[in-house]
């Protein structure tokens, strides 16, 4: 069964990393022992596999939207492999078995097969059954070397977002404990445990954290900056990444410092309730997404605010975009806005003053694909970057179209495969900045940071600094007279 | 082998078309109403109609796609896709024939214009069948019916220009007639049964996309109730 499962994601092609050193040896990759999977599975569905997922794919048809979209899907798919020259997975391997429209078509055949009129009637008379372990073991590898990006979509011409099928397919194999097991236990304790975010960072250590920030700022800006918690009745309550309280503190103190400078201290709060951006849901699972937004929105009404704010993170926003107006309704719901929408506002005011002098290195910007792909936020932070750095250059492609950081869709936080992030989907993505020649690399997402800075250790790329937007505004901004220094 | 023809160009012709009317129909009725139970069940009703009408547009026109890696692929694609549009319908041919059968009529393109019009999709299908063959990504993808499909498209055009210039060839007409009628007939009824389905579903394909976004509240939920699974921890 193992050697049938796509590409193992050790293989990279020779011809990769021309120019680079090799990327250290990663820790051997122990495929799942019952599946073949390059990442670690909790458990596994114990009884019939191949009845359980037709069961599974059976009851998501029909309590879903998906149902529609598979049959229409499974009737225009022309295979014309358009969408291979868009994918920088296929674009890195050359192995047929990445191409977009092969993926999705793993699961349109099963939906041919088992769910139309003529499949039936095809496997009645032939006796045969199309799906096999075999079958789900090759999904099950595959959706998981999908990014989720969606670049492909720009270019299908019947319009498939296979995307979208990618997260279908991902959903439904969940439903019978096929999902990486980084992601399933993190989402576990956001919805289940004590801490309820999937860093399980207690409320006390988050207060603690906070505290330890402000005095940061205290010492190296010379102003005292608070970061409001649980304050009621603000316009924003503040969700970031959670991981960002333990990884990110430049990002977290340039956010509240831009608040500070602004003087819009009192539009924003954390609430100690819950404080959790990360959706995991949006990569893996509706029932988890829908069961998670919904945490976002209590806390929100609980203090009585008026919008979400997203920090810097991608797939936070976009989940909280499309899915607060998804469960909860699009009447009333409340707006989800990202911090750099907030800040770009704040800068359009003249209500920030930027140092020109503080950032002369070369710097970059990376498009995170959750928040670029559809043209949400695209120049809103080039124009805050370009209001400061003298020496602002833009990667090709960029903006919708640009390449992917390679730790899409959830992957970044499968470390069992970070060999195949760096090494092939990431591959693309270390040329683009090797060749910008950027000292910064601007990524304001939390997954893009930490793939992108493993992506610039495997490729020698020893110079380049992976930071977030509000890292390079904490340095430039200028505070009021009579504060800071 | 006339008898062959009239059968062709007499019942096989009606049939063709009823196969298409029909066909056409349920796919439509069962886009309509899919797409109407899905934004019933939606959370989000609100739908960016424009958007969506322009990113329809946009595929029509594929200028944008120009701008991409495969350039020959798109040219051809669109060259034969206009080609297969204009030709079957505005042929001076083709609307005797209908106006002798039904009576009904409309203008026509001039048969020079309908000529270049064939020929250009000749060659784009043979690019397209060329990708097919030859493309790492596009072969590894095809199967029999993605290369009978452009056998058959090749099949109709030829066969219909040979059967607009007798002259140019030294097959016998009777048979390149019996092979356009036959093959173009084909197409018709492939229409709704075959990936040429695109032909049918093309409008709707941006708003399946844009609804299948649109998720259903509880739909988790019920899901895990059906599998037996309500209640359970993640």
């Amino acid at each position: 069964m193992a050697e049938k499962t796509a590409v193992n994601p050790g293989a990279a092609p020779q011809s990769q990393e021309a120019r680079a050193p090799r990327p250290p040896e990663a820790p051997k990759l122990l495929p799942h022992k019952l599946l073949g999977t390059s990442y670690f599975l909790e458990r596994l569905y114990p009884g019939d596999r191949v009845k359980r997922f037709l069961e599974i794919f059976g009851a998501v048809l029909k309590y879903t939207n998906y149902g529609h979209l598979v049959d229409t899907y499974a009737r225009v798919g022309a295979k014309c492999a358009n969408c291979a020259c868009a994918c920088q997975i296929y674009l890195a391997t050359k192995d047929p078995r990445d191409v977009p429209c092969y993926r999705t078509n793993l699961l349109l055949e099963i939906y041919r097969r088992h769910f139309t009129f003529r499949g039936v009637v095809q496997s009645k008379v032939t006796g045969a059954m199309y799906l096999t372990e075999e079958k789900i073991s090759e999904l099950a590898e595959s959706v998981y070397h999908c990014t989720g990006c969606r670049r492909c979509s720009f270019e299908c011409p019947m319009g498939i977002d296979h995307g979208l099928v990618t997260h279908l397919s991902r959903y439904i194999l969940s439903e019978m404990d096929i999902a990486p097991k980084a992601l399933v236990v993190a989402t576990r304790e956001q919805l289940e445990g004590k801490t309820g975010n999937t860093s399980a960072i207690p409320v006390a250590a988050l207060l603690d954290t906070l505290d330890f920030l402000a005095d940061d700022i205290k010492d190296e800006k010379g102003v005292r900056v608070e970061f409001p918690v649980d304050k009621e009745g603000r316009e924003f309550v503040f969700f970031p990444a959670v991981s960002d309280y333990l990884l990110e503190a430049d990002t977290l103190k340039g956010i509240a410092l831009t608040f500070h400078a602004a003087g819009d201290a009192d539009r924003w709060t954390i609430g100690t309730g819950y404080y959790d951006g990360i959706n995991y849901g949006l990569f893996y699972s509706d029932w988890c997404a829908e069961r998670i937004v919904n945490k976002e929105i209590d806390e929100t009404r609980r203090l009585n605010g008026r919008k979400i704010l997203i920090g810097e993170c991608g797939h936070a926003s976009r989940s909280a975009k499309l899915f607060v107006p998804s469960f909860a309704g699009a009447k009333g719901a409340l707006p989800v806005v990202n911090i750099m929408e907030v800040t770009v506002e704040m800068l359009r005011q003249g209500k920030l003053k930027l140092d020109p002098n503080v950032i002369t290195e070369r710097v970059t910007y990376h498009d995170p694909c959750n928040i670029a792909r559809t043209g949400w936020i695209v120049d809103q932070p080039r124009e805050i970057l370009r209001s400061f750095c003298k020496n602002y250059v833009d990667m090709e492609p960029k903006g919708e179209k640009n390449y992917c950081c390679g730790g899409g869709g959830g992957t970044v936080s499968v470390d069992e495969i970070r060999r195949y992030r760096t090494g092939v989907t990431g591959k693309l993505k270390a040329e683009q900045i090797r060749r910008t020649g950027a000292t910064y690399v601007v990524a304001p997402c939390a997954n893009c940071k930490k793939q992108l800075r493993e992506v610039c250790e495997d490729h020698g790329l020893e110079g380049v600094q992976v930071v977030g937007l509000h890292d390079l505004l904490y340095k430039a901004i200028v505070l009021g007279e009579g504060e800071g220094r | 082998m006339n008898t062959w023809v009239a059968w062709a160009r007499g019942p096989f012709l009606y049939l063709a078309f009823s196969v298409l009317a029909v066909g056409a129909l349920r796919q439509w009725a069962l886009a309509i109403g899919e797409l109407a139970r899905a934004h019933r069940m939606a959370g989000d009703q609100k739908v960016p109609w424009r958007w969506m009408f322009k990113k329809s547009l946009g595929w029509i026109v594929p200028v944008n796609a120009l701008r991409g890696t495969r350039i020959p692929f798109t040219i051809a694609s669109a060259v034969f896709h206009v080609g297969m549009l204009l030709v079957p319908l505005f042929l001076a041919g083709h609307v005797a024939l209908i106006e002798r059968g039904t009576g009904i009529s409309w203008p026509t393109l001039p048969a020079v214009a309908a000529d270049i019009l064939t020929l250009a999709a000749l060659a784009g299908l043979v690019v397209l069948l060329l990708y097919r063959l030859f493309e790492r990504a596009a072969r590894f993808l095809s199967g029999p019916q993605d290369y009978l499909l452009l056998v058959l498209c090749i099949t109709a055009f030829l066969t219909g220009y040979l059967v607009a210039h007798p002259e140019r060839s030294s097959l016998p007409f009777t048979l390149m007639y019996l092979g356009h009628l036959l093959s173009a007939e084909l197409i018709l009824v492939l229409i709704p049964f075959s990936k040429l389905a695109h032909a049918l579903l093309f409008a709707s394909t941006r708003i399946v996309w844009e609804l299948g976004w649109h998720f259903v509240p509880g739909g988790g939920d019920k899901v895990r109730a059906a599998l037996g699974k309500a209640g359970e921890p993640v």
